[in-house]
């Protein structure tokens, strides 16, 4: 999820390269671990470096995020509340779906998607009201 | 809240963008002031007053739905 989106181009092409490079590296490691079979540090490494990228990009969205001015802090976490609530009201219809035959196991990346659709949804929602 | 932003940003031949930078803020912000759309921060009214060299109240005044605190 591209949570903040600032005035600072710079800084919010950091967070596309740590978002990058993070699933980069969790597409690498689960190659890794699936196709090689590698010793106990290799598998470490594996599940270290996608950790490593995921928090260096949290750093950055807060740093970014403490350069924002008041309106676009609002717009930011009314898009972070959206996305939130979104997932809460999924995470608790799904069962109901599932059972139903409507949908079938769910997946973590199901909720990345989604977290991510509603962010973006509710920052475009937040943006054109504030414009 | 209704406000006078737009009215002395003019009187000082300023543009959103100046204005903008002067309060250090994002031109998006100045805007959404100026169209009643986003009501500042105190802080930011206080920097508002303090640039325009006037009190708050002589910028922003509040509108009908804004109400009186009870007593």
């Amino acid at each position: 999820m591209a949570t903040a989106s600032t005035s600072c181009t710079g800084g919010t092409g950091r967070q596309i390269a740590w978002v990058l490079a993070t699933a980069l590296s969790v597409a690498a490691g689960i190659a890794l671990l699936t196709i090689y079979r590698p010793p106990l540090p290799a598998r470490i490494a594996a599940v270290l470096v996608p950790i490593g990228c995921g928090l260096a990009y949290a750093f950055q969205l807060v740093h970014d995020m403490q350069k924002l001015d008041e309106l676009q802090t609002r717009i930011n976490l009314e898009a972070t509340a959206t996305a939130c609530l979104g997932v809460f009201i999924a995470a608790l219809v799904y069962p109901v779906v599932q059972s139903a035959g409507f949908a079938g196991p769910l997946q973590p990346y199901y909720v990345l998607i989604l977290l991510s659709a509603l962010w973006m949804a509710g920052y475009l929602n937040a943006y054109r009201r504030y414009r | 809240m209704k406000n006078r932003l737009k009215v002395l940003r003019a009187e000082n031949d300023w543009s959103q963008a100046e204005l903008a930078e002067r309060l250090g803020v994002s031109r998006q912000t100045v805007n959404a002031i100026e169209t009643g759309k986003y009501d500042p921060s105190l802080p930011l009214a206080f920097t508002i007053a303090h640039l325009f060299r006037k009190a708050i109240e002589e910028i922003f005044e509040p509108n009908g739905r804004d109400r009186s605190p009870a007593r």
